[in-house]
Order: C-alpha cells, then structure tokens, then sequence
C-alpha cells in the first residue's frame, strides 16, 4: 500500500511517525517515573510519619500516657492522607485509635517483627504497621555483665497502625495521566500539522511541477513552475522550466515554418491553378481559332466532294478530306480534354445493347484497321451494359484507335466482351509492341506518345488515353492493362451488367440520310467565310438558306421570309446578342416556340460549355462535321 | 582505634612482661585471671591489676572464662574473676583454689550461692554501700530531704539499707519495688510524687539500657535528681553519680592479692574504697540545682570516710 502513497503521504509519515513514537515513548517513560516517585514519595513519607510517631510515642508508651499517645496521633492525622492511626501497647491493648480504618485491610498481628506495608487490592489504603521499640541507650553495664537477655532488648514496647488514604495519589495520578494524554494529543497534533507543512514545502513544489508538466503536455507551452526551495526541487522546476522554453520555441519556429509551408504552398497552388486556367484558356481560345478555318474547310470540301471532279481532282480532294478529318480528329481529342477538365460532362447512364455498341464501333474502325493491314475481329455474346452509351463508345473507341495505330502491319486486334459476374468485361487486345511496366502509368498522361518521339502526326495528339482514364472515372468504370514488351497489351473495361429491357419501339429508327428537301434553315454566324460555307452545304443538302452575320440580321430576315424549320447558329456573333439569346429570341417569335435549334461553337471555355449545357441546347463543337450535322438535324426534325 | 582493644593490647603486653620481671615470687605464687578481655571496663580492670601486680613480680595468667576447665584453673595461688560471667564459670567447674570475685553487683554474688567444700572465696562488690551515697546526697543535695528507691527482683535489701541509711541522716524515703518494666512507671510517679532524689539501684531487670532514658525523663519531669550508678547515668541525664572505676577497681583487687600472696587469708566480701563522684552540670542548671564540683565532691566524701583525697 505504501508503494502507492504520494510524496506528501510519505513525507507526512517520515515526519510524523517517528515523533510520535518519540513523544509517545518520552510521555510514557516521564509519566511513569512520576508516578513511581509519587508512590513512592507517599510511601516514603508514610513511613517517616510512622517512624517518627513510633519514635515520638516511645516514651508516652512506656509512661502509659494515653493523652500524650492521643495528642501524638492527632497531629499526625492533620497530615495530608493520613487516615487512620491505632497505637497498641506492648501486650495488644489498644492505646489510641483515631480515624477511620480501611475494612478492607487484613487486622494485623499483635506483635510485628518489623515494619509492615500493606496495600488494598483496589489501590485505595495503604497500611502501614510500625513496631514501636525502646531506644537503647549504652550504660556500659557493668552490674549486668551482659547478662540482660538479648530478646528483652529487641522487645517492642508497642505497635503503631497507619492507615494512608491513596486517594489522592490516585487522583494525582489519574491527573498526571491525563495531562500526558493531553501532551500526547497536543504534540501529536502539532507534529502533523509540522509534518503536513514540511511535506506540503517538499511536495508542493512537485506537485506545482507535475501540474505544469501536465499543462505543457496539453499544449499551454507558456506555464512556467515557480522556481523556490533548493537541490534538487530547484533543479526539477529549472529543468522543466527550461523544457517549456525550448518547447515553446521549438513550437513556435515549427509554426513558423508550417505558416511559411502553407503560404508558399498556397501560392504554388494558386500559381498551378492560374496555370491550369491559362491552358484552359489557350486551349479554348486555339480550338476556337482553329475550329473557325477548319470549320469552313470542312464545309468547302463536303460541298466540293458532291462536285463532279476528275480522278485526279477527286483522289485529291479525298486526301484533303481525310487529312481534315484528321485534324478534326485531334481538335475533338482536345476539346474532350477541356470538357473532361471542366467538369461540365455529365454522364447520361442507359441500358445499352453491348454487341450492337462493339459492332457500331467496329464499323467505325474496320477502314483504318484495313488501311494497315491489320485483322480486327470481335467476339461479344449478346448483352447489355449499363452506361453512358456515348462515353462508353468514346472509350472503346479511343482504346480500338490505339491498338490500330500501335499494331504494326499484319498484326492482330481483337475486341472482346464477356460477362464476369455482374460486370461485363470488354477487352482490346493487340499484337503490338507492348508496354513495359514503366511506362503503363505514363501512357495515360497526355500529349505522351510512346514510340513517336518524332511525333509523327498521323500517330494522334497523345490524348487519348488521357482521354479514357478521364471518361473511366467519371463513369465510375474500372480500366486494367496488362501489357509486356513485345506480348502485345490489353486493355480491358468493366462496366455493370444489365438485363435486357423491354424492347422501345422507334428507339432506332433510322433516319434515312436523304435530301432535305425544302428545309428551311436559319444560320447565323459571325465569321464571313463558315457562314458562307455553312451556307453552301445546306444548300447543297437542298435546304433553302436563310443566313445572317449578327443576330439582327437574322431577325430581320426572319421577319420578312418563311417560318423557319430549323435554326442553326454559332454561339459568338460578333454583337451583344450570342447565339444562345438568339435562340431565346427566335422561339419567343409567334408560332416558332419549341423550334429546333443547334449551336455550333469553337468555344472550349468551360464557363460557356456549362451555360450551354443548362439551356438544354443542341451543340456541335467547330470544326463540325458534315455527317454530324446532318445526323443531328435530322434527330432533331424527326423528334419535331 | 576502640577503647576495649586497646585494653585488649595493654593486658596482652602485661602477660608478656610480668613472668620476666618477677623472678622472685615465680614458683607457687601465680595467680589466673579469668576475665572477658573484649569487654572494656574487664580489660581495664585486668590492665591495672597486671600494672599494680607487675612491681611484686607476680606470676598473672588471664584466661577467657569461655576457654577455662578444671585443669587450666589448677596450679594458681589464687583466681581472680573479673564480671559476673567469670565467677560463674568458677562456680561451675568447682574449683578448689582460692577465688577472688571482683566487679560484680551484689546480687550477683548472692546469686552465686555457697561455695561446695570450703574452698575459701571473697569478694569486692561493685554496689556502693548506702551510707556512702546518702553523705553525697547530704553533700551535693543538701536542699533534698527526701530519697526515693525503687527496688526490682534483685535489690529488696540494697534498697531496703538505703532506706536505713536515710532514715539515719534524717532523710524521709519512698520506696517501692517493682517485678517488670511495665510497673515501672507507675512506681516512679509514685515515689516521686513529692520532691525527693531518686536512687537508682543495680536491678538489670528493671534499671537497664532500655530503660534508663525513660526513668531518667521520667524523673526529670517530676523534677526529681537522679543519683545513679555508673558513668554512663551521668551521661544519659542523672545529676549525680557515685561509682568504682574499673581501674579502681584493678587496684584494689592487686592490694587484695598481694595480701594473699603474701600469706594472709581472704578478706570477708566488702565494698570497693575506691569510688568516683560524677556530676552533670547540664541537667542540674535545667533542674535549678547548684553543685559543687564533681572532685570537690570525691574529696570532701572520702574525707567524710577518712581516706586521703
């Protein structure tokens, strides 16, 4: 138990014990000699009373004088305790008796050899029984001649009783015993009050120590001990306070720093985002400039493409066509990229058929595949994916246009789907180069293209797959790639599986790509050469063409020509109104609410994708592609 | 050093010295000493009897009465008991020679009873013969008319010739006799109940050491003089005293010796001649007496016996 006592208990103890085993000890050992010499003193003084009475009665005795013995007795009994005095004469005969005698006391013989004490049981009488001898004077007897008797000169002329009342030593002691007591109590209170106060000036200071430790520990680093006292106490709170000190500045200096961290931090993230939102911008304002010519080209060569033209003419309009569609191509990988970036694409997840999505895209893909010499095959049993179909083309899209254009020639490139548990699998195997393990983290970053450091062109910008990491997060979809040099690479996609719906009738109606034959278009755009050629191709689809450069033009020319079937117009033009007001303006004309309407924008900024997008306007990012147009037109007068 | 070895050595020396210087009365003329030399007034006693002997040459043997028999008294001229005990002892071994009692009471000697045979014995008593302490009563005391005697077991006739001597000087007496110490008391309020001196007599059973200081107080408060018989009364509080030293007494004994020794038969027993007077001036000036001096008493009373002071 004592192991677990504090400082201030022990120190109590150490103080406290030993003087009370002192004070206890000294008490006992003062009281008890006291009381020993007070019963002996009584005796002593009993005895000396009784001697001197024996010895004051001898002659009185001897005489027969009763008074005198009565005088002699009563003197004596003025004597503080005495309490009682008999004398007897030599033959038994009571001489005197004065007082009373204690009953208790056994009557004493009539002839005592020698002095008697005597005590009661209970302490209270004390007898004392004194033989009263004649004094013997030396005569030097010569008529004798030694011849007295010896017994005759020991013969007691009489007896004296004394009885003592200890009463009062009794009381005296009983006092003596209560003022040790008291003693005790008063030294023992003392004592500990002395110990409680040394060990509070011994564990005060430790307690005030532990106390502050205990602070610091909680993190107030300013606590600080109160130094006092000496040894080792003083060293301990020194100590301590010196740790507080070093603490506070060690905390102090690693805030600094953190502070320092944080702000150079933050501004290094306020620096990467205003990086981030200057490429944005670049990328949006060069997609835009970019798509504004390729636009136009787009449109003169489709127009120029329905020409009758020569062999000649027409295998070089065919390249112009396909180098267009390339460049077309890698516009719309960027502007997938601002879009994924901006965070504005909002996935529209369906049932889908699988094997009619691979097969849709396979067609996509066969020419390209067959421009290298490569097989492409799918193997997909008949199933149903949940996603969003579009996106979820765009990936295995982007992975089969990988795989084609890393494939060298005679090689193979297979797609295939199949159902793992509740997920459908859909793999791109090639039999490329591979991928080393290095670099499979690496290829999903853009603008990286492995084995085209020459960066040939036709071998894509290197978005994208940058591309279909993107899309596959978004979508919540899993991507694997298992690759090793020279073992070809797979990629594979796992989206949910679905059950098969309910078959939608009119869900894939085809639209027949025919003539629009009397359409009535409304175009708006700013830039003098797309509009023109905006213009061209409609006409050339035998829609009836009624354009304008600003929006105010085009409301005009809606006022005074036919009821327009469709508007078509580009989101800047040039004016306070865009396209997305003119739009607004158009259906608010009588009879025209509900008018189906497509945006045509280069603009990649994400606040205008996000704006566009929450009008619930068609939109066909430049350059836009003849067949998209035309698709897209043709969706929006079928649903109208 | 204690008084009794000194007698012890004084008497030892004389029994190396007196068979040397005696030559002449050596065959026939010795003479045993039986005496208890540990007990100061014998050895004393012995001391001046060997002094006074030395000068005649005669032969002194001392002997313990303890170490005596039969045999070792025979032979002497004469024997010599010094104290009671030594007259007993030569009582009872029935000795034939010549026996000298000296220092002893009166009573004693009575005790002692009739010798067997007639082997001849006398005697010099201690007791001081009345008429002689009635002339110091006269003397030192002569306001005094009145004695008063209390007589124990052993002194019905020392005191009843007290009482003679008194009534002869005209002197009024009281008497009484006692038979223990109990009784003593009593008879000393009652013969001192008019003024008289109290003559204290030789009765060990009743005047002893236990009670001398009570009779002595006793007497004092009655105002009463005490003549007692020995040097230790006069100190214990008796005004007068009236005693035959030991040394006195070893005179007298070699004056007797030396008459048997020269042929002449014992003496009848007597008194000692010698004699002291003591006085304690202390308890007379308390008592309102005036006494003459203790030597002006001696001489004036061996005048009055017609001795040379």
């Amino acid at each position: 138990m004592i192991e677990r006592w504090g400082i201030r208990a022990r120190v109590t103890f150490v103080a406290f014990v030993p003087m009370l085993v002192v004070a206890a000890l000294m008490t006992a050992t003062h009281t008890g000699l006291r009381l020993s010499d007070l019963d002996q003193a009584l005796r002593a003084r009993a005895q000396a009373h009784a001697r001197q009475l024996a010895a004051a009665s001898e002659y009185a005795i001897f005489a027969g004088d009763r008074e005198t013995l009565g005088q002699l007795a009563d003197a004596l009994m003025l004597e503080d305790d005495v309490a009682a005095i008999a004398i007897r004469g030599a033959d038994g005969q009571v001489l005197v008796r004065t007082g009373r005698f204690a009953a208790t006391l056994p009557p004493t013989a009539p002839y005592p050899a020698r002095v008697q004490t005597l005590e009661t049981p209970d302490g209270r009488w004390l007898r004392i029984v004194e033989p009263i001898r004649p004094s013997h004077l030396p005569t030097e007897d010569v008529f004798s001649g030694g011849m007295v008797p010896a017994n005759n000169v020991q013969a007691p002329l009489g007896q004296l009783i004394m009885d003592m009342s200890l009463a009062r030593l009794q009381q005296r002691r009983s006092e003596l015993l209560w003022i040790a007591a008291g003693w005790m109590v008063i030294v023992a209170v003392g004592s500990l009050l002395l110990a409680r106060r040394m060990s509070r000036s011994v564990s005060g200071p430790i307690r005030e120590t532990a106390e502050a430790v205990l602070s610091i520990g909680r993190g107030e680093l300013d606590r600080r001990v109160t130094v006092s006292g000496g040894g080792s106490v003083r060293a301990l709170a020194e100590g301590v306070n010196e740790m507080a000190e070093r603490l506070q500045n060690a905390h102090a200096s690693m805030a600094r720093r953190i502070d320092d961290a944080t702000s150079e931090l933050r501004a290094r993230k306020d620096e990467a985002e205003r990086a981030n939102l200057a490429k944005s911008r670049f990328l949006a304002a060069a997609s835009h400039d970019l798509r504004q010519p390729l636009h136009a080209l787009g449109l003169f060569l489709s127009e120029l493409a329905q020409q009758p033209l020569d062999a000649r003419s027409r295998q070089i309009t065919g390249r112009l066509t396909a180098s267009t569609e390339a460049m077309e191509g890698l516009l719309d990988s960027l502007l997938d990229i601002s879009r994924l970036d901006a965070g504005v694409l909002a996935p529209e997840r369906s049932v889908f058929d699988m094997h009619a999505k691979l097969e849709h895209i396979i067609a996509g893909q066969t020419s390209a595949a067959a421009a290298r010499g490569l097989e492409l095959r799918l193997r997909c049993p008949p199933c149903w994916g949940l996603s969003d179909p579009l996106l979820f083309e765009r990936i295995v899209a982007n992975l089969v246009s990988n795989a084609i254009r890393y494939t060298p020639a005679h090689g193979r490139v297979l797609m295939a789907c199949r159902r793992r548990g509740e997920r459908l699998r859909v793999e791109v195997r090639d039999s490329g180069p591979g991928i080393a393990v290095d670099d499979q983290q690496v290829i999903f970053q853009e603008f990286v293209q492995l084995g085209n450091a020459e960066r040939a062109r036709d071998k894509g910008l290197g978005l994208g797959l940058a591309i279909v990491r993107r899309l596959v997060d978004l979508l919540g979809h899993r991507l694997e790639l298992r690759s090793a040099p020279g073992r070809g690479s797979v990629f594979a996609v796992e989206i949910p599986a679905a059950p098969q719906p309910e078959p939608v009738p009119g869900d894939r109606e085809a639209l027949a790509l025919g003539h629009f034959g009397d359409l009535q278009v409304l175009l708006a755009d700013d830039d003098a050469l797309a509009l023109s050629a905006m213009t061209s191709l409609l006409e050339s689809w035998g829609c009836e063409v009624t354009a304008a450069q600003s929006a105010g033009g085009l409301m005009d020319a809606l006022a005074s020509g036919n009821a327009p079937d469709i508007l078509i117009t580009d989101l800047r033009l040039g004016g306070a109104t865009d396209g997305l007001a003119l739009i607004t303006k158009v259906r608010a004309q009588p009879g025209l609410a509900g008018l189906p309407a497509v945006l045509i924008s280069g603009d990649t900024a994400p606040e205008s994708l996000a704006r566009i997008q929450a009008a619930g306007v068609q939109m066909l990012h430049k350059p836009v592609r003849s067949a998209r147009l035309r698709a897209l037109m043709h969706r929006l007068l079928t649903a109208h | 050093m204690k008084r009794a070895s000194v007698w012890r050595w004084v008497a030892l020396l004389a029994l190396l010295v007196v068979p040397l210087i005696s030559p002449a009365m050596a065959a026939g003329s010795r003479v045993l000493v039986l005496a208890e030399m540990d007990k100061a007034p014998q050895a004393e006693t012995v001391a001046a009897l060997n002094a006074e002997l030395q000068r005649d040459g005669v032969d002194v043997s001392v002997l313990a009465p303890a170490s005596a028999n039969r045999a070792s008294l025979t032979g002497a001229r004469l024997i010599v008991t010094v104290g009671s005990h030594a007259a007993h002892t030569t009582v009872a071994l029935e000795t034939a020679t010549p026996v000298l009692h000296v220092l002893l009471s009166r009573s004693t000697l009575d005790a002692l009873g009739e010798r067997p045979g007639s082997a001849p014995r006398s005697a010099i008593v201690l007791d001081q013969p009345a008429e002689r302490q009635i002339a110091l009563i006269r003397l030192a005391l002569p306001k005094h008319e009145r004695i008063a005697t209390i007589a124990g077991p052993e002194t019905p006739a020392l005191a009843r010739a007290l009482n003679t001597a008194a009534t002869r000087s005209g002197l009024d007496t009281r008497s009484a006799e006692v038979a223990d110490i109990p009784a003593l008391y009593p008879a000393l309020r009652s013969v001192l109940e008019q003024p008289a001196v109290l003559v204290i007599t030789p009765d060990s059973q009743v005047f002893n050491s236990q009670t001398v200081h009570h009779v002595l107080l006793t007497a004092f408060r009655l105002h009463a003089p005490v003549l007692g018989f020995s040097a230790a009364y006069v100190r214990a509080g008796a005004v007068l005293g009236l005693y035959t030293t030991p040394t006195q007494a070893g005179t007298e004994t070699a004056a007797v010796v030396r008459q048997v020794l020269t042929g002449q038969a014992l003496p009848s027993p007597t008194h000692h001649a010698l004699f002291e007077v003591g006085v304690n001036p202390t308890v007379a000036r308390a008592l309102g007496i005036q006494l003459p001096q203790a030597d002006a008493l001696t001489d004036a009373l061996r005048a009055q016996e017609g001795l040379a002071p």
